[in-house]
């Protein structure tokens, strides 16, 4: 598989994967794992490559005072993070855009875009901009329509994240709805835009009024763009 | 609890279900976290304890890990590798830091160095057969001082220097040995 990332970057995620870094370049993998998208798929599939070595590694059963520790941990830092969770459910929520009837679903069981299971052809595309990277991922399960977006972005102050699907080759863009800064979620939608999700189309995530675009088109700035492609 | 073992790595199905322990893992649900715990836990405790060389320390590494786990479970979906080698991946980080903070080596890489008594039982080992014999053939393909480096930094947690040292060639040459290996190694994986 080609890398979009150039020979040394290629193999800074390696030894990243395999555990040699040390210090400030250890620090700038990480940082770099947690925020680049490209980066980090190239450590996961590294790490993907190494890790059926730790299967000579003899299994132990640690005890049980390890759990106990954890659900403790759990416990007292539920109620402090609000967590994107949070958001998924914000009062922003209940105003989706009206123009078009996008149905929220929160993330069930089985949800990923499975590893394993039959799936059609999966188009994906990250969304960055010149603030920020990677503000959103999606995958669209061209088979079952369904698209998933994790996205990452700081919240709007007195606003909300519209996204907009613009066909290949067309120049006006359609709203698919609002979307939460952070977090993951399905998008159920109508087939007029799952019609237009196809390799090429652009998404774009633009900041909008609260309750979204009041024309119909972006009026606030782009924050990032992608496009889908197949892989 | 050895049935663990076969639900952790393996089998397609078992891979399946992990991710979608995972998945509820990232919208809160404590008891599918409670059973990805529970079945990966003493494969992740044992990458700990071959790092650290050091039951409590070990245990304490561990907890450190499934609350990062827990915090980190959406980051998972947005990337590509299966949950075994995602978890793995945040375990070695985590007991590699821990290593490296007390700056005190574990035992001489003789006590390592034997990986036969550490083979999985039988019936896992049919299971992990196929991916299990694609790196150790590469692995048995590299010069064999070469395949002990990448071995020992990735398993047992070594730095460039501690490699160097360890096996008694300047920091360079380790280096270059090794990232000659990762080369040779994604190659040959890709065959």
């Amino acid at each position: 598989m080609t890398s979009p990332l150039n020979e040394r970057d290629q193999m800074f995620a390696a030894e990243f994967a395999l555990g040699t870094l040390e210090n400030e370049l250890l620090d700038e993998a990480q940082k770099r794992y947690d925020q680049e998208l490209v980066f980090r798929h190239e450590v996961d599939q590294w790490s993907e490559r190494l890790a059926p070595m730790l299967d000579e590694v003899a299994e132990m059963q640690p005890s049980p005072k390890v759990w106990r520790g954890i659900e403790r941990a759990l416990n007292q830092n539920m109620h402090e993070k609000s967590g994107w969770i949070a958001n998924l459910f914000s009062s922003k929520f209940a105003l989706v855009s009206g123009a078009l009837a996008v149905l929220l679903l929160v993330v069930g069981i089985n949800y990923l875009p499975s590893f394993t299971s039959q799936s059609g052809p999966i188009l994906t595309a990250t969304l960055s901009g010149e603030q920020v990277q990677s503000a959103m991922i999606a995958n669209y399960d061209s088979k079952s329509g369904k698209l998933l977006i994790t996205t990452n972005m700081r919240v709007v102050e007195r606003g909300d994240y519209e996204l907009w699907i613009i066909a290949d080759g067309q120049a006006a863009p359609i709203s698919m709805g609002i979307i939460a800064p952070s977090g993951t979620a399905e998008l159920a939608l109508p087939t007029e835009i799952t019609d237009l999700l196809t390799q090429g189309a652009t998404l774009a995530v633009s900041e909008e009024p609260i309750g979204g675009s009041p024309t119909g088109l972006p009026t606030g700035p782009v924050i990032a763009v992608g496009t889908l492609t197949q892989g | 609890m050895g049935d663990q073992a076969h639900n952790a790595s393996g089998s397609v199905a078992a891979a399946a279900e992990l991710e979608d322990l995972i998945a509820r893992t990232a919208l809160r649900d404590k008891s599918a976290f409670a059973e990805l715990y529970h079945r990966t836990s003493s494969k992740l405790f044992g990458v700990c304890f071959r790092i650290l060389n050091d039951r409590s320390e070990a245990e304490d590494v561990l907890q450190e890990i499934y609350i990062k786990i827990w915090n980190k479970a959406d980051q998972f979906a947005t990337g590509r590798a299966s949950v075994i080698a995602w978890m793995a991946t945040i375990a070695r980080n985590q007991a590699i830091d821990r290593y490296r903070a007390r700056g005190k080596p574990t035992d001489d890489l003789d006590d390592h160095h034997d990986i036969k008594d550490e083979m999985p039982d039988p019936e896992q080992a049919v299971v992990q057969l196929h991916q299990k014999r694609e790196i150790e053939i590469c692995l048995d393909s590299l010069k064999q001082s070469h395949a002990i480096a990448v071995r020992q930094t990735y398993l047992s947690g070594w730095s460039y220097q501690e490699a160097a040292d360890k096996l008694d060639v300047p920091l360079n040459t380790v280096k270059t040995w090794i990232r000659r290996s990762l080369m040779q190694l994604r190659e040959c994986l890709e065959k």
